[in-house]
C-alpha cells in the first residue's frame, strides 16, 4: 500500500512523510510535556518538602533556643545559690571589715550575673572593692553618690533606657547598673553597684533578688561587727567601772578596817581597863556577901548578894569583849592540839548538868567511843559551855538537849541540839553578830549580853573549821561545828 | 609492669600547697627524673612565679605553660586548678619557638626560619595563639609557608581571661604565640561534635576581603539568616549574643566546616571566627548531644583503657557556653567510654586547630571538641 503511494505521487509521499513527522513530534511534544509536569510536580513536592523541613526547622531552634535559655537560667540560679551560700558560710561570723569585703571578688560579682562590681566606703570615701570599674567612673560614682543622696535610701536599678541613667551617665554605654546602700543599722556604711550583666542586656528579678541578698547580707555583718564593736566598748566601760568600784570598796573596807581595829583596840583597852577595877569590886563584894568584915544588915546583905551578881555578869561581858577582841586582832595564841572531843564534850556537859537538872532538861549523848580532833582544848571548851549553857537557857522545863558528835570522813561534826523555842528564818543569819538578840518572846526574857555566840564564831574562824545552825521556831535548835580528826 | 610514658597530677589548692601536690603527685610515678613538664593552669595563678617553683620541685629539662580559664582533668571541668603532665619517654624531643608576629608575611617568614629544618625530620606541631594573632592570618601564614597541607594541631584565644599571659616556656612569656614541635610521640587526632545541619541551605554572597566578615547571605544582609529562623524570638537572640548557639555549617569538600559567629554589625553582617568564601554554601547548625554521645563511643571505643596513652583534649569555650552543664556531662562521657586506665587532660579555648587528612586542610574549630592521643 505504502509502495503503491510512493510510486503514485512523489508529493503525495512528501505530504505524508511531513505528516507522519508532525504526528510524532505532536506525540514526542505531549510525553515530554507530561515528564515536564511530573518534574514540575516533584519540584514543588520537594519544594514543600524543603520548606516543610525549614518550618521544622524554625520550630526546633526557637523551641531549642527556649531550652538553653531556661537551662542557662536555671544553671545560673544555682550558680548564685551555690556561691551566696558559700559566702555565707565563709564569713558570716567573720568580725574583720576588710575580710568581709574581700569575700566579694570577681567570682561573686560574676555569679550574680555581672561583669563589674564596686563597693564605696561611704564614709572613707574609699574603694572597698573594684571588679572590673575604671578610675573616672568610681570618681563619677563618689561625686553622684555625695549629690544624690536619695539613690542611697533603696536598691536602685538604674535601667540604661532611663533618664535619671542618661543624666548621671550622659558618656555611659547601655549597661542597666545596680545600686543598693549597705545599712548598718540606720546609717549608711558603704554603697554597692554592680553592672554589665553577663548573659543578657536587662536585669531581671533574680540578679535584683540575688544582689540584695549579698546587700543584706554585708549589712548584716558590718551589723554584727558594730554590735561587737559597742559589746566590747560596753564591756571595756564595764569592766573601768567596776575597776573603780572595786578600788572604792577597797578603800571602805580598809576604812571598815581601820574603824573595826579602833572599835576592837577601845573594846580591849575599856575592857582591860574595867576588868582591874571590876576585879577589886568583885573581891570586895564576895568578902562582904560573905560577910568577912561582920555580919550585914538582912536589908544591905540582900542587896550586896544582888551587886555579887550584877558583877559577875560584868565580869562575864568584859572577859567575852576581851577574848573577842583579842581573836580578832590576832592577840590569842590558838594552841591547837589533838584532844579527845568525846571526853571534852561529857566533862563540860557534866560541869553544866547542875544547871540543866535545875530545869529538869534531860541531857542525851549520842557519842561515839571516842574520838580525837585538833584543837585549842580551852577554846572548844568556851564554845561548848557557850552552846550548851545557851541550849539550856533557851529550854523550857521538861525538855531535852542532846550533844552529839559524829565522824564525817576526815571531820568530827559535834552539835548540841535543844528543844527550845527555836530561832526565827529572819534572824538565822544574825545570831553570830556581836549584841545581836533574837526577837522572839522567850529569848528576849532570857539575860544575856548577845556576845557568847560572837565569841564561839570567832573561836571556831580561829580554828578554821566551820560552824552553823538549822532552827525551827517552836522545835529548837541545832548548832553543829566541825573538827579536823587527829 | 611497663614503664610509664606519662604521669599526670592536679591540685586545686593555693600556689605553694598546690606546688608541694603536683611535685609529691609527679614523683610518685618519676622519682628520678623528669624530661618534659606540661602545666595547665587557670587565671587564679600567676604563671611566672609559680612555673618557676614548680621548675625549681621537679626539675624538668623543659615546662610549657599554658592558661585557660577551664580545664580538663580525667573526666572533670575545673574551674581552678593546676593540672600537671610530664613526659618521660626515651628518644623525645621538644623544641619551642616564640613569635610576636601578627601579619601572614612575618609569621611566614617566623615559620620558614624556624620550622624548616624541623619538619624535615617528622615533629609534630602544636601552636597555642594568643589574642593579638588572628588564628586565620596564622593558618595563611602556616600555609605560605609549609604549604597547603601541613599537619598542625594547637589552640588559640581570641580574648585574654586574666591580666597575664596565656603561655610561658621554661621562664620565658609569651604574648604572641608559641609553637612546640614534638619528636619522639606518635600523635594523633579526631574531632568530635555533634552538630548537624537544620532548614534550607544558603548561600554566602558577600564577605570582605579578610573572609571573617559575612556582608550578605542569599544576597540578603547575613544577619536575616537567623532573622528566618528566630522569627519573633530574634530580638532576644541578638540582645543576648547568642550566636554560638547556632553556628553556621559551611560546605566543604563534601563536610560541614563549622563558623562560629562573634558578633553581629549595624548593617547585618556578621563576624566570624575561620574563613568563609563568597559563593560557598552552607546550613545553619544545631547541636544534637545524643548524635555527639553515639560519635564519640564509636570514635573513642577502640582506644578504652590505654594506660600508655595520653588523651589531651582542647574543648571549646563556645561549646561549654552552648552545653552549661552538659559539658560536664560531656567529658565525664569521654572518660567513661576510655576507661579508667586511660590518662585524660585537657583545656577549653576559643579555637582549635585541626589538620583534615581528608581534605589536606587545616580546619579552626570553634564548636568542636579535638582530641589528641599521644603514644
Amino acid at each position: 500500500m505504502l509502495k503503491k503511494i510512493l510510486s503514485l505521487d512523489p508529493l503525495a509521499t512528501l505530504v505524508f512523510i511531513f505528516f507522519g513527522v508532525i504526528a510524532f513530534l505532536i506525540f514526542y511534544i505531549i510525553g515530554k510535556l507530561q515528564s515536564a509536569s511530573n518534574l514540575k510536580r516533584d519540584l514543588r513536592r520537594a519544594n514543600r518538602t524543603i520548606q516543610n523541613l525549614d518550618q521544622q526547622a524554625k520550630l526546633i531552634i526557637k523551641s531549642d533556643m527556649e531550652l538553653k535559655l531556661s537551662q542557662q537560667e536555671i544553671e545560673g540560679e544555682f550558680t548564685k545559690l551555690t556561691l551566696i551560700k558559700n559566702l555565707l558560710l565563709s564569713s558570716t561570723y567573720t568580725l574583720d571589715k576588710e575580710k568581709i569585703f574581700s569575700s566579694i571578688n570577681k567570682e561573686i560579682i560574676n555569679a550574680l550575673g555581672f561583669k563589674k562590681g564596686l563597693i564605696i566606703d561611704f564614709h572613707e570615701g574609699k574603694e572597698k572593692v573594684n571588679v572590673g570599674f575604671n578610675a573616672p567612673d568610681v570618681e563619677l560614682f563618689k561625686g553622684i553618690f555625695r549629690h544624690k543622696k536619695e539613690l542611697l535610701k533603696d536598691v536602685q536599678i538604674l535601667r540604661s533606657s532611663s533618664e535619671i541613667y542618661k543624666d548621671l551617665f550622659p558618656a555611659a554605654g547601655t549597661k542597666d547598673i545596680l545600686i543598693a546602700p549597705i545599712k548598718a543599722r540606720e546609717f549608711v556604711y558603704a554603697v554597692f553597684i554592680v553592672s554589665d550583666l553577663n548573659l543578657h542586656a536587662e536585669v531581671k528579678k533574680s540578679e535584683e533578688e540575688a544582689f540584695l541578698i549579698v546587700c543584706m547580707y554585708l549589712s548584716q555583718c558590718l551589723d554584727n561587727i558594730r554590735l561587737f564593736e559597742d559589746l566590747y566598748h560596753t564591756k571595756d566601760n564595764l569592766e573601768k567601772k567596776i575597776k573603780e568600784r572595786t578600788n572604792e570598796l577597797v578603800k571602805s573596807l580598809r576604812a571598815i578596817e581601820v574603824i573595826s581595829k579602833t572599835k576592837s583596840d577601845f573594846i580591849s583597852s575599856v575592857s582591860h581597863e574595867l576588868r582591874t577595877p571590876l576585879t577589886s569590886v568583885k573581891g570586895f563584894s564576895s568578902l562582904l556577901v560573905g560577910e568577912k568584915f561582920g555580919k550585914l544588915p538582912e536589908g544591905a546583905r540582900e542587896r550586896l548578894i544582888k551587886i555579887d551578881e550584877n558583877v559577875n555578869k560584868l565580869m562575864v561581858i568584859v572577859n567575852t569583849l576581851l577574848n573577842i577582841s583579842r581573836i580578832e586582832s590576832g592577840k590569842m595564841e590558838v594552841k591547837i592540839a589533838p584532844f579527845e572531843i568525846t571526853k571534852l564534850i561529857r566533862d563540860v556537859a557534866d560541869f553544866l548538868s547542875p544547871q540543866a537538872q535545875a530545869k529538869r532538861i534531860e541531857l542525851a549523848f549520842e557519842l561515839p567511843e571516842s574520838l580525837n580532833a585538833y584543837l585549842d582544848k580551852n577554846l572548844i571548851e568556851r564554845v561548848l559551855i557557850n552552846l550548851i549553857n545557851n541550849a539550856i537557857k533557851f529550854t523550857s522545863s521538861g525538855g531535852k538537849i542532846t550533844l552529839k558528835c559524829i565522824q564525817e570522813g576526815k571531820q568530827a561534826v559535834v552539835s548540841v541540839s535543844d528543844t527550845g523555842c527555836g530561832i526565827k528564818e529572819d534572824d538565822l543569819g544574825k545570831v553570830f553578830q556581836e549584841f545581836f538578840r533574837a526577837s522572839h518572846p522567850s529569848i528576849t526574857k532570857t539575860e544575856g549580853s548577845g556576845l557568847g555566840l560572837s565569841l564561839v564564831k570567832r573561836i571556831i574562824d580561829a580554828h578554821k573549821e566551820k560552824i552553823w545552825l538549822e532552827s525551827k521556831l517552836g522545835k529548837g535548835t541545832t548548832f553543829s561545828f566541825t573538827l579536823r580528826i587527829a | 609492669m611497663d614503664k610509664e610514658t606519662f604521669a599526670i597530677a592536679f591540685s586545686e589548692r593555693e600556689r605553694a600547697e598546690a606546688i608541694k601536690e603536683i611535685s609529691l603527685k609527679v614523683k610518685l610515678v618519676f622519682p628520678k627524673k623528669i624530661d618534659y613538664l606540661i602545666i595547665l593552669f587557670t587565671p587564679d595563678y600567676n604563671p611566672k612565679n609559680f612555673l618557676r617553683a614548680i621548675s625549681l620541685t621537679l626539675k624538668p629539662k623543659k615546662i610549657l605553660g599554658l592558661q585557660s580559664p577551664f580545664l580538663i582533668f580525667e573526666g572533670k571541668v575545673v574551674s581552678r586548678g593546676v593540672v600537671a603532665c610530664c613526659v618521660n619517654k626515651d628518644g623525645v624531643e621538644l623544641h619551642e619557638i616564640f613569635s610576636k608576629a601578627t601579619n601572614p608575611q612575618e609569621i611566614e617568614s617566623f615559620l620558614t626560619s624556624s620550622f624548616k629544618k624541623l619538619k624535615r625530620r617528622g615533629f609534630s606541631f602544636f601552636s597555642f595563639v594568643s589574642p593579638p594573632v588572628n588564628p586565620a592570618t596564622y593558618i595563611r601564614g602556616v600555609k605560605m609557608s609549609l604549604g597547603k597541607f601541613f599537619e598542625l594541631r594547637g589552640a588559640g584565644f581570641t580574648k585574654q581571661y586574666s591580666s597575664y599571659n596565656s603561655q610561658i616556656v621554661n621562664n620565658d612569656l609569651s604574648d604572641g604565640l608559641v609553637t612546640v614541635a614534638l619528636k619522639g610521640l606518635e600523635i594523633r587526632s579526631l574531632r568530635l561534635g555533634g552538630y548537624v545541619p537544620l532548614g534550607k541551605p544558603f548561600t554566602i554572597t558577600k564577605t570582605t576581603t579578610n573572609r571573617d566578615i559575612i556582608m550578605e547571605i542569599d544576597n540578603q544582609p547575613a544577619i536575616n539568616i537567623y532573622k528566618h529562623y528566630l522569627q519573633e524570638k530574634f530580638k532576644t537572640f541578638v540582645k543576648n549574643h547568642l550566636f554560638s548557639f547556632y553556628p553556621l555549617g559551611i560546605s566543604d569538600n563534601g563536610s560541614l566546616r563549622l563558623i562560629n559567629v562573634v558578633d553581629c554589625l549595624e548593617d547585618g553582617s556578621l563576624v566570624c571566627v575561620g574563613e568563609a568564601r563568597e559563593r560557598e554554601y552552607g546550613h545553619i547548625m544545631f547541636l544534637d548531644s545524643t548524635l555527639f554521645i553515639k560519635n564519640l563511643k564509636d570514635k573513642l571505643a577502640p582506644l578504652r583503657n590505654n594506660g600508655q596513652a595520653l588523651t589531651f583534649i582542647i574543648n571549646s569555650l563556645t561549646r561549654k557556653k552552648t552545653l552549661g552543664e552538659g559539658a560536664k556531662r560531656e567529658i565525664a562521657a569521654i572518660k567513661e567510654t576510655l576507661g579508667d586506665k586511660s590518662k585524660v587532660i585537657g583545656l577549653y579555648a576559643d579555637y582549635s586547630f585541626f589538620s583534615d587528612k581528608e581534605k589536606g586542610d587545616i580546619d579552626i574549630e570553634t564548636d568542636n571538641l579535638v582530641v589528641t592521643m599521644w603514644e
